[in-house]
């Protein structure tokens, strides 16, 4: 008997990427989060790092998070954390499982958003299935929320699968996703 | 065509949802679905995943949505309408309805409902009562326009 062929009319792509995108920063950038209020020159630094790398480990002694980047700084009377060339690898279970490459970051510890102005990849592994990416030139995650938006054309892909749409919400809550504009869904069946 | 299954599909639209936990994705504004040989063109499609993991079922809705296939092995085209067009992947059902029609080559069925089976390509027509029966002179009646097959002898018997 023929393997029967599912027909999936919407490739769960944007979902598998964003599903979970477990709003890493917090843990991270809490020690960086220096104390702030002081009078001093708002437009020097309290600190740079230059150069920086950044691991959290499980409980069980495995690596959780390890956050890289060129730059990372903030400014008196300011929380947000400035990252420059930020890149996030994610693991479980001390396997990688997802990635985010930016060309800058903020992250404002006191709302939990982080903003990457600029274009911004991800990239989510999974046992069997082909790498699924997302790339676009602007994202906002807000860890609070637990949402991630964009008003520019973004790119998904997955194997063969590729979603363009310009603008999208997603909501990690409610599992939603709203594609807003521009909608072009091209997904290759799959042999079952 | 029968090969139209193993063929990319593609979807374009103005906007789309999906929500994941009901497993409903619907495409809206100016819909253009197509895999393989198949055209459907709608002003809304909705599509339910199958829970148990078989093919996705869409439902277009337009005024009139319409769908299109070739025939297979034909140079022949089936032209299908409706207001409202469900279309099930997995069973290979296209159910059309409200002011249904289907041309296939020169013959035409119109109906309140019609099923065509895009693997065996055949077709039941039902007059039933749907939308715009009440004010449809011919509601509840299939007609059926089937042109007689040209078996090229008409041209030979010209000719003498």
């Amino acid at each position: 008997m023929t393997p029967r062929r599912h027909v999936k009319l919407f490739p769960l792509v944007l979902l598998a990427l964003l599903g979970g995108l477990s709003f890493w920063l917090q843990s991270l950038t809490d020690w960086l989060s220096a104390s702030v209020g002081h009078d001093k020159d708002a437009a020097t630094p309290d600190y740079v790092l230059e150069g920086f790398s950044a691991t959290v480990f499980e409980r069980s002694g495995g690596i959780k998070q390890h956050l890289t980047g060129e730059r990372a700084w903030q400014l008196p009377n300011d929380p947000t954390i400035h990252l420059l060339a930020p890149h996030l690898r994610q693991y479980q279970r001390g396997v990688l499982h997802l990635e985010i490459i930016g060309t800058d970051g903020l992250y404002n510890p006191k709302t939990r958003i982080s903003v990457f102005p600029r274009e911004v990849t991800l990239l989510r592994y999974a046992p069997g299935l082909p790498t699924a990416k997302l790339v676009t030139s602007r994202l906002t995650v807000d860890t609070e929320k637990r949402t991630a938006q964009t008003p520019a054309p973004a790119v998904l892909e997955r194997g063969a699968s590729v979603v363009h749409t310009t603008g999208f919400t997603y909501n990690d809550a409610t599992q939603q996703v709203q594609l807003l504009s521009k909608v072009k869904v091209t997904h290759v069946p799959t042999r079952h | 065509e029968q090969g139209d299954r193993d063929k990319p599909i593609q979807i374009e639209a103005d906007r789309a949802s999906l929500d994941q936990l009901k497993g409903v994705t619907v495409y809206e504004g100016n819909v253009v679905v197509t895999q393989g040989t198949i055209l459907l063109r709608a002003a809304q499609v909705t599509v339910t995943q199958d829970k148990n993991g078989g093919g996705d079922v869409a439902v277009a809705r337009g005024n009139p949505a319409t769908f299109r296939q070739k025939i297979d092995g034909k140079d022949e085209w089936m032209d299908a309408q409706g207001l409202r067009i469900e279309y099930d992947s997995g069973k290979n059902l296209v159910k059309l309805f409200d002011n249904a029609r289907v041309k296939r080559g020169q013959d035409i069925v119109i109906g309140s409902t019609l099923v065509y089976n895009t693997k065996d390509e055949t077709f039941a027509a039902n007059g039933g009562t749907g939308q715009g029966a009440a004010t449809n002179k011919n509601a509840g009646r299939v007609t059926v326009i089937l042109q007689p097959k040209n078996d090229g002898k008409d041209n030979k018997d010209k000719k003498q």
